[in-house]
Protein backbone atom coordinates (compact mmCIF):
# COMPACT_ATOMS: atom_id res chain seq x y z
CA UNK A 1 0.00 0.00 0.00
CA UNK A 2 1.10 3.32 -0.73
CA UNK A 3 -0.45 6.18 0.57
CA UNK A 4 -1.46 9.12 -1.74
CA UNK A 5 -2.65 12.93 -1.53
CA UNK A 6 -4.11 15.18 -3.48
CA UNK A 7 -4.56 19.45 -2.85
CA UNK A 8 -6.99 21.10 -4.11
CA UNK A 9 -6.11 24.73 -4.86
CA UNK A 10 -7.61 27.49 -7.12
CA UNK A 11 -6.14 28.72 -10.85
CA UNK A 12 -7.18 32.14 -10.96
CA UNK A 13 -3.76 34.32 -12.02
CA UNK A 14 -4.72 37.01 -9.10
CA UNK A 15 -3.01 34.76 -6.76
CA UNK A 16 -0.06 34.92 -8.69
CA UNK A 17 2.69 37.26 -6.45
CA UNK A 18 2.99 41.07 -8.35
CA UNK A 19 -0.33 40.36 -10.58
CA UNK A 20 -2.84 41.58 -8.18
CA UNK A 21 -1.38 44.87 -8.31
CA UNK A 22 0.19 46.86 -4.92
CA UNK A 23 -2.28 45.68 -2.83
CA UNK A 24 -2.34 42.44 -3.74
CA UNK A 25 -5.75 41.10 -2.73
CA UNK A 26 -4.86 37.34 -3.65
CA UNK A 27 -2.34 37.33 -0.66
CA UNK A 28 -4.76 36.43 1.40
CA UNK A 29 -6.31 33.07 -0.53
CA UNK A 30 -2.57 32.18 -1.71
CA UNK A 31 -1.63 31.58 1.77
CA UNK A 32 -4.48 29.23 2.78
CA UNK A 33 -3.18 27.21 -0.46
CA UNK A 34 0.26 27.49 0.26
CA UNK A 35 -0.07 26.61 4.13
CA UNK A 36 -1.95 23.12 2.70
CA UNK A 37 0.81 22.24 0.16
CA UNK A 38 3.75 22.67 2.66
CA UNK A 39 1.52 20.21 4.71
CA UNK A 40 1.14 18.11 2.16
CA UNK A 41 4.62 17.80 1.12
CA UNK A 42 6.23 17.41 4.63
CA UNK A 43 3.91 14.63 5.04
CA UNK A 44 4.10 12.33 1.80
CA UNK A 45 7.45 13.56 0.97
CA UNK A 46 7.02 12.54 -2.92
CA UNK A 47 9.41 12.17 -5.35
CA UNK A 48 7.45 13.83 -8.25
CA UNK A 49 4.72 16.44 -7.76
CA UNK A 50 2.08 16.22 -10.68
CA UNK A 51 0.08 19.77 -11.28
CA UNK A 52 -3.06 18.91 -13.02
CA UNK A 53 -5.44 21.10 -14.53
CA UNK A 54 -8.29 21.34 -17.20
CA UNK A 55 -7.87 22.36 -20.52
CA UNK A 56 -9.86 21.16 -23.97
CA UNK A 57 -5.91 20.21 -25.43
CA UNK A 58 -4.80 17.04 -23.41
CA UNK A 59 -0.98 17.28 -23.02
CA UNK A 60 1.77 16.34 -20.99
CA UNK A 61 3.04 19.95 -20.60
CA UNK A 62 6.53 18.87 -18.60
CA UNK A 63 9.09 21.88 -19.18
CA UNK A 64 6.88 24.51 -20.90
CA UNK A 65 7.44 28.05 -19.75
CA UNK A 66 4.82 30.20 -17.79
CA UNK A 67 4.44 33.59 -19.13
CA UNK A 68 2.99 35.90 -17.22
CA UNK A 69 3.95 38.35 -19.27
CA UNK A 70 0.52 37.32 -21.14
CA UNK A 71 -1.52 38.60 -18.04
CA UNK A 72 0.60 42.20 -18.07
CA UNK A 73 0.05 42.59 -21.84
CA UNK A 74 3.89 42.81 -22.31
CA UNK A 75 4.32 38.99 -23.88
CA UNK A 76 5.87 39.06 -27.69
CA UNK A 77 6.61 36.10 -27.75
CA UNK A 78 4.49 33.32 -29.38
CA UNK A 79 5.73 30.22 -28.74
CA UNK A 80 3.60 27.58 -26.78
CA UNK A 81 2.80 28.51 -23.38
CA UNK A 82 2.03 26.82 -20.48
CA UNK A 83 -1.71 26.88 -19.37
CA UNK A 84 -2.71 29.67 -16.99
CA UNK A 85 -4.16 26.83 -13.94
CA UNK A 86 -0.85 25.09 -14.75
CA UNK A 87 1.17 27.94 -14.40
CA UNK A 88 -0.38 29.19 -10.97
CA UNK A 89 -0.41 25.96 -9.91
CA UNK A 90 3.29 25.67 -10.01
CA UNK A 91 4.01 28.96 -8.58
CA UNK A 92 1.82 27.98 -5.89
CA UNK A 93 4.15 24.72 -5.30
CA UNK A 94 7.44 27.27 -5.28
CA UNK A 95 6.00 29.00 -3.00
CA UNK A 96 5.41 25.68 -0.91
CA UNK A 97 9.25 25.43 -1.05
CA UNK A 98 9.01 22.73 -3.40
CA UNK A 99 12.17 22.49 -5.56
CA UNK A 100 11.89 18.76 -6.76
CA UNK A 101 10.83 16.88 -9.79
CA UNK A 102 7.06 18.23 -11.11
CA UNK A 103 4.89 17.01 -14.39
CA UNK A 104 2.53 19.27 -15.47
CA UNK A 105 -0.41 17.59 -17.31
CA UNK A 106 -4.15 18.99 -18.81
CA UNK A 107 -7.13 16.83 -18.51
CA UNK A 108 -9.86 16.87 -20.25
CA UNK A 109 -11.83 15.27 -17.55
CA UNK A 110 -11.66 12.01 -19.58
CA UNK A 111 -9.99 8.92 -20.30
CA UNK A 112 -7.83 6.48 -18.76
CA UNK A 113 -5.14 6.74 -16.49
CA UNK A 114 -2.77 7.81 -19.02
CA UNK A 115 -1.45 11.21 -17.42
CA UNK A 116 0.67 10.35 -15.11
CA UNK A 117 -1.62 10.20 -11.96
CA UNK A 118 -0.64 6.60 -11.02
CA UNK A 119 2.86 7.73 -10.60
CA UNK A 120 2.28 10.46 -8.43
CA UNK A 121 2.50 10.26 -4.92
CA UNK A 122 1.13 13.64 -4.41
CA UNK A 123 -1.11 15.47 -7.04
CA UNK A 124 -1.91 19.22 -6.82
CA UNK A 125 -5.38 19.40 -8.53
CA UNK A 126 -5.90 23.21 -9.89
CA UNK A 127 -9.43 24.61 -10.70
CA UNK A 128 -12.52 27.01 -9.11
CA UNK A 129 -15.74 26.95 -9.44
CA UNK A 130 -18.21 29.35 -10.63
CA UNK A 131 -17.44 33.21 -11.82
CA UNK A 132 -20.98 33.71 -12.56
CA UNK A 133 -22.38 33.94 -8.88
CA UNK A 134 -23.12 37.79 -8.84
CA UNK A 135 -22.78 40.51 -10.78
CA UNK A 136 -19.67 42.07 -11.78
CA UNK A 137 -18.50 38.69 -13.65
CA UNK A 138 -17.47 37.68 -17.43
CA UNK A 139 -21.11 37.14 -18.18
CA UNK A 140 -24.79 37.24 -16.66
CA UNK A 141 -24.74 35.68 -13.31
CA UNK A 142 -26.94 32.70 -13.01
CA UNK A 143 -28.82 31.29 -10.33
CA UNK A 144 -27.60 27.58 -10.49
CA UNK A 145 -24.07 28.48 -9.79
CA UNK A 146 -24.36 29.09 -5.94
CA UNK A 147 -25.81 25.76 -5.56
CA UNK A 148 -23.61 23.37 -7.74
CA UNK A 149 -20.45 25.54 -6.14
CA UNK A 150 -22.32 24.60 -2.74
CA UNK A 151 -22.57 21.17 -4.51
CA UNK A 152 -18.55 20.92 -5.04
CA UNK A 153 -17.61 21.93 -2.11
CA UNK A 154 -19.77 19.25 0.43
CA UNK A 155 -18.31 16.53 -1.71
CA UNK A 156 -14.80 17.72 -1.65
CA UNK A 157 -15.16 18.82 2.19
CA UNK A 158 -16.26 14.74 2.54
CA UNK A 159 -14.00 13.47 0.42
CA UNK A 160 -16.95 12.41 -2.05
CA UNK A 161 -15.81 11.15 -5.28
CA UNK A 162 -19.03 10.02 -6.82
CA UNK A 163 -20.05 13.37 -6.29
CA UNK A 164 -17.40 15.05 -8.26
CA UNK A 165 -17.58 12.23 -10.78
CA UNK A 166 -21.66 13.10 -11.14
CA UNK A 167 -20.57 16.69 -12.08
CA UNK A 168 -22.51 17.16 -15.09
CA UNK A 169 -20.14 18.40 -17.86
CA UNK A 170 -22.38 20.42 -19.75
CA UNK A 171 -23.76 22.74 -16.79
CA UNK A 172 -20.21 23.02 -15.73
CA UNK A 173 -18.87 24.47 -18.62
CA UNK A 174 -22.36 26.43 -19.27
CA UNK A 175 -21.29 27.99 -15.40
CA UNK A 176 -17.38 28.42 -16.31
CA UNK A 177 -16.36 25.87 -13.57
CA UNK A 178 -13.11 25.54 -14.61
CA UNK A 179 -11.81 22.90 -12.15
CA UNK A 180 -14.74 20.33 -12.65
CA UNK A 181 -12.67 18.04 -15.74
CA UNK A 182 -9.75 17.96 -13.13
CA UNK A 183 -11.92 17.30 -10.09
CA UNK A 184 -13.84 14.28 -12.06
CA UNK A 185 -10.22 13.01 -12.95
CA UNK A 186 -9.12 13.28 -9.37
CA UNK A 187 -12.25 11.12 -8.41
CA UNK A 188 -11.86 9.07 -10.96
CA UNK A 189 -8.12 8.14 -9.85
CA UNK A 190 -8.88 7.83 -6.46
CA UNK A 191 -11.75 5.64 -7.23
CA UNK A 192 -13.52 3.90 -3.98
CA UNK A 193 -10.62 4.29 -1.60
CA UNK A 194 -11.35 5.61 1.59
CA UNK A 195 -10.44 9.21 1.72
CA UNK A 196 -9.80 11.69 4.79
CA UNK A 197 -10.49 15.62 3.71
CA UNK A 198 -9.90 18.47 5.06
CA UNK A 199 -11.18 21.89 3.91
CA UNK A 200 -9.39 24.68 4.27
CA UNK A 201 -11.39 26.72 2.20
CA UNK A 202 -14.56 27.74 -0.39
CA UNK A 203 -15.37 30.93 -1.15
CA UNK A 204 -15.79 33.66 -3.90
CA UNK A 205 -13.84 36.53 -2.88
CA UNK A 206 -13.59 38.07 -6.00
CA UNK A 207 -16.82 36.75 -7.75
CA UNK A 208 -15.06 33.61 -8.54
CA UNK A 209 -16.02 30.33 -6.25
CA UNK A 210 -12.40 29.08 -4.61
CA UNK A 211 -11.86 26.07 -3.26
CA UNK A 212 -8.80 24.94 -1.47
CA UNK A 213 -8.26 21.49 0.57
CA UNK A 214 -6.16 18.41 1.06
CA UNK A 215 -7.21 14.89 0.67
CA UNK A 216 -5.67 11.60 1.62
CA UNK A 217 -6.16 7.80 1.05
CA UNK A 218 -3.95 4.34 0.91
CA UNK A 219 -3.89 2.43 -1.88
CA UNK B 1 6.77 61.84 -48.60
CA UNK B 2 8.38 63.85 -45.85
CA UNK B 3 10.68 62.52 -43.31
CA UNK B 4 8.55 62.17 -40.61
CA UNK B 5 5.82 60.43 -42.63
CA UNK B 6 8.43 57.96 -44.36
CA UNK B 7 8.89 56.88 -40.39
CA UNK B 8 5.56 56.39 -38.90
CA UNK B 9 4.60 53.13 -38.71
CA UNK B 10 2.34 51.80 -41.33
CA UNK B 11 -0.67 49.34 -42.03
CA UNK B 12 0.47 48.23 -45.32
CA UNK B 13 -3.37 46.53 -45.36
CA UNK B 14 -4.53 50.38 -45.65
CA UNK B 15 -4.55 52.81 -48.37
CA UNK B 16 -2.47 55.89 -47.06
CA UNK B 17 -4.41 57.62 -43.95
CA UNK B 18 -6.80 60.59 -44.60
CA UNK B 19 -5.55 64.34 -44.17
CA UNK B 20 -9.19 64.70 -42.55
CA UNK B 21 -12.13 62.97 -40.40
CA UNK B 22 -15.80 63.03 -41.78
CA UNK B 23 -18.23 62.21 -39.08
CA UNK B 24 -21.71 62.32 -41.16
CA UNK B 25 -22.34 66.08 -41.85
CA UNK B 26 -19.61 67.26 -39.70
CA UNK B 27 -15.57 67.32 -40.99
CA UNK B 28 -13.08 68.14 -38.98
CA UNK B 29 -9.11 68.67 -39.34
CA UNK B 30 -6.92 65.95 -38.53
CA UNK B 31 -5.79 67.84 -35.29
CA UNK B 32 -8.54 68.92 -33.93
CA UNK B 33 -9.00 67.00 -30.61
CA UNK B 34 -13.11 66.01 -30.44
CA UNK B 35 -14.96 65.01 -27.26
CA UNK B 36 -18.03 62.62 -27.60
CA UNK B 37 -20.56 62.68 -24.92
CA UNK B 38 -22.19 59.79 -23.66
CA UNK B 39 -25.54 59.91 -23.93
CA UNK B 40 -27.16 56.51 -22.08
CA UNK B 41 -30.93 55.10 -22.63
CA UNK B 42 -30.42 52.48 -20.68
CA UNK B 43 -31.49 51.38 -17.13
CA UNK B 44 -28.83 49.79 -15.78
CA UNK B 45 -25.42 51.21 -17.87
CA UNK B 46 -22.16 51.31 -14.98
CA UNK B 47 -22.08 55.16 -14.35
CA UNK B 48 -25.46 56.53 -14.37
CA UNK B 49 -27.32 54.15 -14.01
CA UNK B 50 -30.37 55.21 -15.81
CA UNK B 51 -30.60 58.60 -15.16
CA UNK B 52 -30.93 59.47 -19.18
CA UNK B 53 -33.02 56.40 -19.73
CA UNK B 54 -36.39 58.59 -20.45
CA UNK B 55 -36.05 61.35 -23.19
CA UNK B 56 -36.52 64.43 -21.12
CA UNK B 57 -33.78 64.47 -18.99
CA UNK B 58 -31.80 62.53 -22.06
CA UNK B 59 -31.99 65.53 -24.11
CA UNK B 60 -31.14 67.78 -20.91
CA UNK B 61 -28.14 66.01 -21.18
CA UNK B 62 -27.41 66.53 -24.18
CA UNK B 63 -27.96 70.44 -24.19
CA UNK B 64 -25.99 70.46 -21.31
CA UNK B 65 -22.97 68.38 -23.15
CA UNK B 66 -23.03 70.95 -25.92
CA UNK B 67 -22.39 73.82 -24.14
CA UNK B 68 -19.98 71.96 -22.29
CA UNK B 69 -17.84 71.63 -25.47
CA UNK B 70 -18.62 68.59 -27.22
CA UNK B 71 -18.38 68.01 -30.55
CA UNK B 72 -20.20 64.56 -30.62
CA UNK B 73 -22.78 62.82 -28.70
CA UNK B 74 -22.89 58.99 -28.15
CA UNK B 75 -26.37 57.10 -27.61
CA UNK B 76 -26.71 53.95 -26.44
CA UNK B 77 -29.44 51.85 -25.63
CA UNK B 78 -27.70 48.89 -24.10
CA UNK B 79 -25.29 48.54 -21.47
CA UNK B 80 -21.96 47.69 -23.03
CA UNK B 81 -21.53 45.02 -19.62
CA UNK B 82 -23.73 41.88 -18.62
CA UNK B 83 -26.92 42.40 -17.70
CA UNK B 84 -30.68 42.44 -18.72
CA UNK B 85 -31.66 41.40 -21.81
CA UNK B 86 -32.67 44.35 -24.54
CA UNK B 87 -33.43 43.05 -27.99
CA UNK B 88 -33.18 44.47 -31.33
CA UNK B 89 -36.82 45.93 -30.88
CA UNK B 90 -36.52 47.69 -27.48
CA UNK B 91 -33.28 49.43 -28.68
CA UNK B 92 -34.47 50.82 -32.13
CA UNK B 93 -37.01 52.22 -29.24
CA UNK B 94 -34.48 53.66 -27.45
CA UNK B 95 -32.18 55.20 -29.73
CA UNK B 96 -33.84 56.03 -32.73
CA UNK B 97 -36.17 58.88 -31.19
CA UNK B 98 -33.52 60.27 -29.48
CA UNK B 99 -31.79 60.14 -32.98
CA UNK B 100 -33.90 62.93 -34.45
CA UNK B 101 -34.62 64.44 -31.54
CA UNK B 102 -30.63 65.78 -30.95
CA UNK B 103 -30.64 66.25 -35.12
CA UNK B 104 -33.09 68.74 -34.68
CA UNK B 105 -32.46 70.49 -31.81
CA UNK B 106 -28.41 70.37 -32.07
CA UNK B 107 -27.84 70.20 -35.56
CA UNK B 108 -24.01 71.32 -35.63
CA UNK B 109 -23.48 68.10 -33.16
CA UNK B 110 -22.24 65.07 -34.40
CA UNK B 111 -25.17 61.95 -33.71
CA UNK B 112 -23.29 58.59 -32.95
CA UNK B 113 -24.79 55.43 -32.02
CA UNK B 114 -23.31 53.26 -29.67
CA UNK B 115 -24.74 49.62 -31.34
CA UNK B 116 -23.48 46.24 -32.47
CA UNK B 117 -25.96 45.09 -34.16
CA UNK B 118 -27.19 46.25 -38.13
CA UNK B 119 -30.76 46.73 -37.87
CA UNK B 120 -30.01 49.19 -35.05
CA UNK B 121 -27.80 51.08 -36.73
CA UNK B 122 -29.78 50.94 -40.07
CA UNK B 123 -32.76 53.01 -37.98
CA UNK B 124 -30.59 55.39 -36.55
CA UNK B 125 -28.72 55.95 -40.04
CA UNK B 126 -32.40 56.71 -41.11
CA UNK B 127 -32.96 58.97 -38.05
CA UNK B 128 -30.40 60.82 -38.97
CA UNK B 129 -26.88 59.32 -37.37
CA UNK B 130 -23.69 60.84 -38.23
CA UNK B 131 -21.03 57.80 -37.29
CA UNK B 132 -21.96 54.02 -35.92
CA UNK B 133 -19.93 53.09 -32.37
CA UNK B 134 -19.26 49.60 -32.83
CA UNK B 135 -17.55 48.47 -29.99
CA UNK B 136 -18.24 44.85 -30.82
CA UNK B 137 -15.64 44.58 -33.18
CA UNK B 138 -18.10 44.03 -36.07
CA UNK B 139 -19.74 41.05 -34.56
CA UNK B 140 -22.44 41.83 -37.03
CA UNK B 141 -21.06 41.51 -40.26
CA UNK B 142 -23.96 43.65 -41.69
CA UNK B 143 -23.15 46.52 -39.79
CA UNK B 144 -20.32 48.09 -42.51
CA UNK B 145 -22.11 47.79 -44.86
CA UNK B 146 -25.12 50.04 -43.31
CA UNK B 147 -22.27 52.46 -42.42
CA UNK B 148 -21.35 52.59 -45.96
CA UNK B 149 -25.27 52.62 -47.30
CA UNK B 150 -25.32 55.72 -45.60
CA UNK B 151 -22.12 57.54 -45.72
CA UNK B 152 -21.80 57.42 -42.24
CA UNK B 153 -18.51 56.67 -39.96
CA UNK B 154 -17.45 53.28 -38.74
CA UNK B 155 -15.51 52.72 -35.24
CA UNK B 156 -13.39 49.70 -35.89
CA UNK B 157 -12.97 48.56 -32.25
CA UNK B 158 -10.60 45.88 -30.37
CA UNK B 159 -12.39 43.09 -28.19
CA UNK B 160 -9.72 40.50 -28.26
CA UNK B 161 -12.69 38.07 -29.26
CA UNK B 162 -15.37 38.33 -27.07
CA UNK B 163 -18.81 37.96 -27.40
CA UNK B 164 -20.86 41.45 -26.60
CA UNK B 165 -21.74 42.01 -23.55
CA UNK B 166 -19.27 39.51 -21.98
CA UNK B 167 -15.90 40.64 -19.86
CA UNK B 168 -12.45 38.88 -19.55
CA UNK B 169 -11.78 36.27 -17.96
CA UNK B 170 -8.79 35.73 -17.33
CA UNK B 171 -7.32 36.60 -21.01
CA UNK B 172 -4.13 36.16 -21.91
CA UNK B 173 -2.03 37.96 -25.22
CA UNK B 174 0.92 36.72 -26.98
CA UNK B 175 1.35 39.76 -27.95
CA UNK B 176 -1.24 42.82 -26.86
CA UNK B 177 -0.60 45.79 -29.19
CA UNK B 178 -0.31 43.23 -32.44
CA UNK B 179 -3.75 41.79 -31.66
CA UNK B 180 -4.76 45.22 -31.63
CA UNK B 181 -3.71 46.72 -34.09
CA UNK B 182 -4.10 43.60 -36.30
CA UNK B 183 -7.41 43.79 -35.12
CA UNK B 184 -8.71 46.88 -35.87
CA UNK B 185 -6.42 47.41 -38.81
CA UNK B 186 -8.66 44.23 -40.11
CA UNK B 187 -11.78 45.50 -39.50
CA UNK B 188 -10.75 48.40 -41.28
CA UNK B 189 -9.89 46.54 -43.76
CA UNK B 190 -13.17 44.99 -44.30
CA UNK B 191 -15.20 48.36 -43.62
CA UNK B 192 -12.97 49.78 -46.46
CA UNK B 193 -14.50 46.36 -48.98
CA UNK B 194 -17.61 47.54 -47.92
CA UNK B 195 -17.98 50.98 -49.45
CA UNK B 196 -17.41 52.66 -45.87
CA UNK B 197 -15.61 56.00 -46.70
CA UNK B 198 -11.74 56.22 -46.07
CA UNK B 199 -12.08 58.98 -44.14
CA UNK B 200 -14.96 57.63 -42.34
CA UNK B 201 -12.95 55.34 -40.73
CA UNK B 202 -12.06 55.22 -36.91
CA UNK B 203 -10.02 53.44 -34.83
CA UNK B 204 -10.54 52.24 -31.30
CA UNK B 205 -7.86 49.38 -28.84
CA UNK B 206 -11.36 49.53 -26.32
CA UNK B 207 -9.91 50.07 -22.79
CA UNK B 208 -10.87 47.21 -20.31
CA UNK B 209 -12.85 45.03 -23.35
CA UNK B 210 -11.28 41.60 -23.32
CA UNK B 211 -8.60 43.24 -21.45
CA UNK B 212 -7.73 43.38 -17.35
CA UNK B 213 -6.31 46.43 -15.83
CA UNK B 214 -2.80 45.56 -17.04
CA UNK B 215 -3.48 45.10 -20.67
CA UNK B 216 -5.46 48.69 -20.51
CA UNK B 217 -2.47 50.21 -18.85
CA UNK B 218 -0.06 48.70 -21.71
CA UNK B 219 -2.58 50.27 -24.09
CA UNK B 220 -2.74 53.63 -22.89
CA UNK B 221 1.37 53.24 -22.38
CA UNK B 222 1.65 52.17 -26.19
CA UNK B 223 -1.16 53.78 -27.76
CA UNK B 224 1.48 55.84 -30.10
CA UNK B 225 1.78 52.55 -31.81
CA UNK B 226 -1.94 52.70 -32.47
CA UNK B 227 -2.28 56.56 -33.06
CA UNK B 228 1.21 56.08 -35.72
CA UNK B 229 -0.60 54.52 -37.88
CA UNK B 230 -2.16 57.74 -39.17
CA UNK B 231 -5.64 56.62 -38.94
CA UNK B 232 -7.61 58.66 -36.56
CA UNK B 233 -8.48 57.02 -33.37
CA UNK B 234 -10.91 56.89 -30.62
CA UNK B 235 -10.15 55.98 -27.17
CA UNK B 236 -13.07 55.48 -24.26
CA UNK B 237 -11.38 55.53 -20.94
CA UNK B 238 -14.14 57.18 -19.05
CA UNK B 239 -14.57 56.49 -15.25
CA UNK B 240 -13.71 52.41 -16.28
CA UNK B 241 -11.99 49.76 -14.08
CA UNK B 242 -8.56 50.01 -15.08
CA UNK B 243 -9.08 53.50 -14.14
CA UNK B 244 -10.86 52.35 -10.64
CA UNK B 245 -7.73 49.72 -9.80
CA UNK B 246 -4.89 51.70 -10.98
CA UNK B 247 -5.92 54.20 -8.42
CA UNK B 248 -7.72 51.49 -5.81
CA UNK B 249 -10.96 54.18 -6.22
CA UNK B 250 -14.71 53.61 -6.57
CA UNK B 251 -17.05 54.60 -9.51
CA UNK B 252 -17.53 57.92 -8.22
CA UNK B 253 -13.80 58.93 -7.33
CA UNK B 254 -12.25 58.05 -11.04
CA UNK B 255 -12.82 62.04 -12.64
CA UNK B 256 -9.10 62.67 -11.79
CA UNK B 257 -7.69 59.04 -13.02
CA UNK B 258 -9.95 59.64 -16.12
CA UNK B 259 -8.72 62.62 -16.88
CA UNK B 260 -5.07 61.50 -16.53
CA UNK B 261 -5.79 58.91 -18.90
CA UNK B 262 -7.11 60.90 -20.94
CA UNK B 263 -4.50 63.25 -21.37
CA UNK B 264 -2.19 60.27 -21.85
CA UNK B 265 -4.02 59.15 -24.23
CA UNK B 266 -4.18 63.11 -26.13
CA UNK B 267 -0.40 63.42 -26.35
CA UNK B 268 0.04 60.05 -27.98
CA UNK B 269 -2.41 61.31 -30.66
CA UNK B 270 -6.16 59.94 -30.07
CA UNK B 271 -8.48 62.24 -31.99
CA UNK B 272 -11.88 61.69 -30.18
CA UNK B 273 -12.39 61.00 -26.60
CA UNK B 274 -15.43 59.31 -25.41
CA UNK B 275 -16.22 60.73 -21.82
CA UNK B 276 -19.17 61.02 -19.53
CA UNK B 277 -17.59 64.72 -18.02
CA UNK B 278 -17.43 66.28 -20.89
CA UNK B 279 -16.50 70.69 -19.55
CA UNK B 280 -13.15 68.36 -17.84
CA UNK B 281 -11.88 66.41 -20.70
CA UNK B 282 -12.52 69.73 -22.71
CA UNK B 283 -10.53 71.70 -21.49
CA UNK B 284 -7.88 68.28 -20.63
CA UNK B 285 -7.83 67.86 -24.56
CA UNK B 286 -7.64 71.23 -25.90
CA UNK B 287 -4.47 71.82 -23.31
CA UNK B 288 -2.76 68.47 -24.49
CA UNK B 289 -3.54 70.14 -28.21
CA UNK B 290 -1.70 73.20 -27.78
CA UNK B 291 1.28 71.03 -25.79
CA UNK B 292 1.45 68.92 -29.24
CA UNK B 293 1.48 71.63 -31.12
CA UNK B 294 -1.62 70.85 -32.77
CA UNK B 295 -3.87 74.13 -31.97
CA UNK B 296 -2.53 77.27 -30.94
CA UNK B 297 -3.69 78.22 -27.28
CA UNK B 298 -6.92 80.14 -26.70
CA UNK B 299 -5.10 83.91 -25.47
CA UNK B 300 -1.99 84.99 -25.19
CA UNK B 301 -0.87 88.51 -24.01
CA UNK B 302 1.10 87.70 -21.22
CA UNK B 303 4.57 89.12 -21.81
CA UNK B 304 3.43 89.79 -25.17
CA UNK B 305 1.45 93.08 -24.57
Amino acid sequence: MSARGAVLVPGAPVLLEGLGGRTDPGAAVRAVAVTRLTAALEAIRPDVVLVLAADPVVRDWTGTPFSVGRFLGTAQASDPHLPTALGVGQALLAAAGWTGEVRSVTTDGTGPDDAGLGAADLVVVVGDGSPLRRSGGPDRPDPRAPEVDDRVRAAVAAGDTAALRDLDPGLARELMITGAPAWRRLAAWVGDAAVRAELDYADDPFGVFMIIAGWRWTT
Amino acid sequence: MDLQTSLRPSAPELPDPPDRLRLGHRTFPRTQPLVMAIVNRTRDSFYDAGATFDLGPALERVAAVAADGADIVDIGGVKAGPGDVVDEAEEIRRVTGMVAAVRASHPELVVSVDTWRSSVAREACRAGADLLNDVWAGHDPELAGVAAEFDVALVCAHTGGLAPRTGPFRTGYDDLLGDVVGGVVGLARTALAAGVASDSIVLDPAHDFGKNTWQSLEVTRRLDELTGLGWPVLVSVSNKDFVGETLDLPLDQRREGTLAATAVCAWHGAQIHRVHDVAGTRRVVDFVAAVRGDQPPARTVRGLA
